[in-house]
């Protein structure tokens, strides 16, 4: 990676409150095109508040968010998506009450017309990636197991088009065995060329798949570096990977 | 017989006019969780501005079509300058008194240039009633109920076949998971208003044969409807359809056998018994607020 | 504005210790009147004025009253009674007027009695028709009426129901209102005088689109004639549900139903009957004729039709008349001494002959009586006299 190339998403000083309480305190981040990051810490520490101010979610109170130089920082979340920034958020926070296909063509919503010619291959290519939305098309998107939720909320999130997938504690409930087929899809995405960025409870996995990590800690990061670096790192092993099972 | 009929199909006409009105309350709330509660002057501007531009001499799909048109930018205009300033703070209810006081404005500018008599619409389906099993109705009243289930239908569709339809699911359902997807959630909020103000509008100009159009009409109508969609549970457009047309049956029926006195005390009365039962009204959803 | 209102409020105090006495001696040469100028009732504001003004015209033309020109001042009231009683005040203590004349709603009227007593200034009703307006009770009596008295209406409705129908039978529809609930007993008084009974009586709403049911009734207890209190509105709405059940009682109506009842229901409306004490319609005397061009003059009056509450008219400028000889014959601007005067003016006007005009009984503070009430008939969209019609 050339360290002079422009940052896909270049974070800094990024500062979110919540009314006095400060979630995130100037936090720098930066994800390169194609790369794949991760951002490991305790719950609380703020790392869904800074997915949620990236996406446009949450107002940052402080710092700038830019997206391949662009300022996106006070964009509502709908035009951020136009930036290529695609959230997939915790809890997936799916269209229940609709059907699966009807979730998958609201992921597609932003497309512009340019766009639409493509849709039904992309359709096709996030189908083949989950097989099992192509049986369960018809289906309302609420009565779908956890697992197979997930992966609509993955589905949705490509059908964008983004540059940049931003993944919310996507493991929470999720029982180990459909873990074990959901990273590597994450892996074959980012092989063909999506930048990932990982907010993850489980560090052990995320640090196995990830190319670099952040460490959260009371809303700031401490710890930064290659995923190997963090993985071999001491404080990062007592804190974060030695009681976790992976 | 002839009675039970007549009460029957007359209730269905005034029922049918609630209806549409809560239709348009139903689209407004599912987006935007907010209403006009000027939306029965919706159907007054309607009425009066088709009679106003017949005045004027243009032709009658024209007069309708502006008329309509018209209506439309009140609701869009009315989203921007009275809900939408307080959309931003959760749970704010500034909007009430906004919509409810550009009603009253409304309704007082068009007394004073509208004049404050009752006009006809004319209509070639309130000239003759016809007898079914012994009972008189006008084919207009017949139509309004249609009008209003066929609208349902419409909606439903809407719905379920196309990205806009699907997207006002998603603003109704979580906004901001709908907002993290793409959909431009205030542009929705915006649509969505401008929708219920056409129905409104299109409502006004269907009934106005049969009540006339004047400065006021809107008002007890508006009132009305909102508590059919209420109790017919705001999140369902079937649901305050048919709580519209019992609504209007009911009415009739306590007309017939109690007295007119008693119809408003007797109407409101179930609102509040079935409010008490079911909340969220008779097929409504729980509404989810998120924090 | 406070300051205003207390000043105000301190000598209508002080005036009314005095036992209801005049500022002055001599009051000034104006007439004034609170009606509805704006509102839904415009259109009676509108009458009160185009008959005042063209009486006024004609008493000025001639001289003025006692060497000095008449002046008419209308105020806004409408229709709400707290600002009819201001207006009073302010017609009879700011500018200190000889006499007013009254305006369109009965409930105004009855607001206005107390503050016009205070005063002392003669007042003339030209339209609002509720009994109680003129018959309250009071001694001396300041308020008069050149217009229809709701208890005389109600007699002449029966009796021209009763004609109309070989069985006596006789069915009530009214407005759920002050003005309707107050003229149901006056309706079933006159019944009783002819020794009958109404064979069903309905209340209806504003704003009801229906009447279905309770024209039901009314049908099945045996109605021939259906009298109706209330306004064009609703009115419309009865003919519609009378043709939906497929019945036709011959219709009688005081006058809510002289607007435009005849636009709203067309063909149905056709000879419904209603009461007035005047119509500009159809071949009018030469007096009338003339006044009417001078309607078209000065009021931009097009059509007889755009003439809305007639009635009106004719009231006021039958009532502007008999004022200003009042005055004359008073030889003062005197407010006491014109009281007096109105019980011994003698008038040919427009609705009527005036001999006397008024009598010192509580019953008689009205002017017209009822054999000079009128019978109209809506036909193919206009109310015209009866004997204009083919109706019966």
């Amino acid at each position: 990676m050339n360290n002079r190339e422009v940052p896909l998403l270049e974070v800094e000083n990024l500062s979110v409150s919540y009314g006095k309480v400060e979630a995130v305190r100037s936090v720098s981040l930066r994800v390169m095109a194609g790369d794949f990051v991760s951002i490991i810490g305790n719950n609380g520490a703020g790392k869904s508040s800074t997915l949620k101010a990236i996406a446009g979610v949450v107002k940052p109170s402080g710092g700038s968010i830019r997206m391949e130089g662009k300022e996106v920082g006070s964009l509502p979340p709908h035009k951020v998506v136009r930036h290529g920034i695609s959230l997939i958020p915790e809890g997936r926070q799916l269209f229940a009450d609709q059907t699966v296909y009807d979730n998958l063509m609201l992921g597609a919503y932003s497309r512009r017309r340019e766009e639409a010619g493509s849709l039904e291959t992309d359709l096709d290519r996030v189908i083949e990636l989950f097989p099992i939305l192509g049986e369960r098309r018809g289906q309302i998107a609420g009565s779908l197991s956890g697992g197979e939720q997930q992966m609509l909320a993955l589905a949705r999130g490509l059908l964008s088009r983004p540059k940049l997938l931003m993944i919310d504690e996507m493991s929470l409930g999720l029982a180990p065995r459909i873990l074990a087929t959901l990273f590597p899809v994450l892996e074959r995405l980012n092989r063909e060329g999506l930048a990932i960025l990982l907010v993850e409870q489980l560090a052990t996995l995320a640090l196995k798949v990830s190319l670099r990590g952040y460490v959260f800690e009371n809303s700031r990061i401490t710890i930064s570096g290659s995923a190997d670096d963090l993985a071999s790192n001491r404080q990062v092993i007592e804190a974060y990977l030695g009681r976790r099972a992976a | 017989m002839s009675e039970v009929v007549q009460y029957f199909l007359a209730g269905l006409g005034i029922g049918g006019i609630y209806a549409l009105v809560a239709i348009g309350f139903h689209i407004m709330w599912s987006s935007a969780k907010a209403v006009n509660f000027a939306h029965g002057d919706t159907l007054m501007l309607g009425a009066v501005l088709t009679i106003v531009f017949l005045d004027f001499g243009l032709p009658i799909a024209i007069a309708i079509a502006l008329a309509i048109l018209v209506g439309m930018l009140f609701g869009v205009v009315l989203e921007r300058v009275a809900i939408r300033p307080f959309a931003t703070q959760a749970r704010s209810i500034g909007w009430m008194l906004t919509t409810i006081a550009i009603g009253i404005m409304l309704e007082s500018y068009t007394t004073i240039s509208f004049g404050a008599f009752a006009r006809p619409l004319p209509s070639p389906l309130v000239e003759n009633p016809v007898i079914i099993l012994g009972a008189g109705i006008y084919p207009q009243e017949l139509l309004i109920p249609i009008a209003a289930i066929a609208i349902v239908a419409v909606l439903h569709v809407f719905q379920r076949r196309t990205q806009l339809g699907r997207a006002m699911r998603a603003v109704a359902y979580n906004r901001e998971a709908a907002g993290i997807v793409g959909i431009n959630v205030t542009g929705i909020a915006m649509i969505s208003f401008a929708m219920a103000s056409a129905l409104g509008g299109l409502s006004g100009i269907l009934v106005a044969p049969v009540i006339q159009a004047s400065a006021t009409m809107g008002l007890l109508l508006g009132i009305k409807g909102f508590a059919v969609a209420i109790i017919g549970g705001i999140t369902s457009a079937p649901g305050v359809v048919i709580a519209g047309l019992l609504y209007g049956v009911i009415e009739k029926f306590v007309d017939g056998y109690i007295s007119t006195a008693a119809r408003e005390a007797v109407g409101f009365s179930i609102v509040i018994l079935v409010l008490m039962i079911w909340p969220q009204g008779l097929f409504g959803r729980k509404e989810i607020v998120k924090v | 504005m406070i300051t205003r209102t207390v000043i105000a409020g301190a000598i209508t105090a002080a005036l009314a210790l005095q036992g209801g006495a005049s500022i002055a001696d001599e009051a000034n040469a104006c007439i004034g009147n609170s009606g509805p100028v704006t509102g839904p009732a415009a259109f009676g504001g509108k009458a009160i004025r185009m008959g005042a003004e063209l009486a006024v015209e004609d008493i000025n033309a001639a001289g003025g009253v006692l060497g000095q020109e008449l002046e008419f001042i209308q105020y806004d009231d409408a229709g709400a009674p707290p600002r009819g009683v201001d207006n009073v005040r302010r017609i009879g203590l700011a500018d200190n007027c000889v006499a007013m004349i009254g305006g369109y709603h009965s409930t105004v009227a009855l607001a206005q009695r107390d503050p016009i007593h205070e005063i002392g200034m003669p007042y003339v009703g030209t339209i609002a028709a509720n009994t109680k307006v003129i018959e309250n009770g009071r001694d001396p009596n300041y308020m008069f009426r050149v217009s229809a008295k709701d208890r005389w209406v109600t007699k002449f409705l029966v009796a021209e129901g009763m004609q109309r129908s070989a069985n006596n039978a006789i069915g009530i529809m009214y407005e759920n209102t002050g003005w309707g609930k107050g003229a149901y007993p006056d309706l079933q008084n006159a019944l009783r005088e002819q020794g009958l009974e109404e064979v069903g009586a309905e209340t209806f709403n504003w704003e009801d689109t229906d009447m279905t049911p309770q024209l039901i009734r009314l049908r099945d207890a045996g109605a021939e004639v259906l009298i109706m209190w209330g306004l064009d509105r609703e009115g419309n709405q009865i003919l519609r549900s009378l043709q939906k059940i497929g019945w036709s009682p011959q219709v009688i109506g005081a006058w809510g139903f002289a607007g435009n009842l005849g636009e709203l229901a067309g063909e149905l409306a056709n000879c419904a009957l209603i009461m007035q004490t005047y119509s500009w319609m159809g071949e009018l005397e030469p007096s009338a004729q003339a006044l009417y061009d001078r309607m078209q003059e000065d009021f931009g009056i097009g059509s007889q039709e755009e003439i809305r509450m007639g009635s009106g008219v004719a009231n006021a400028y039958d009532a502007v008349h008999i004022i200003a000889k009042a005055i004359e014959i008073a030889g003062s601007f005197d407010r006491a001494k014109v009281y007096d005067a109105l019980f011994e003016v003698e008038h040919e006007g427009l609705v009527t002959s005036y001999s006397p005009a008024f009598e010192r009984t509580e019953e008689r503070h009205d002017a017209i009586l009822p054999e000079a009430y009128k019978l109209t008939a809506w036909y193919d969209g206009k109310l015209l006299p009866l004997d204009q019609t083919p109706c019966e």
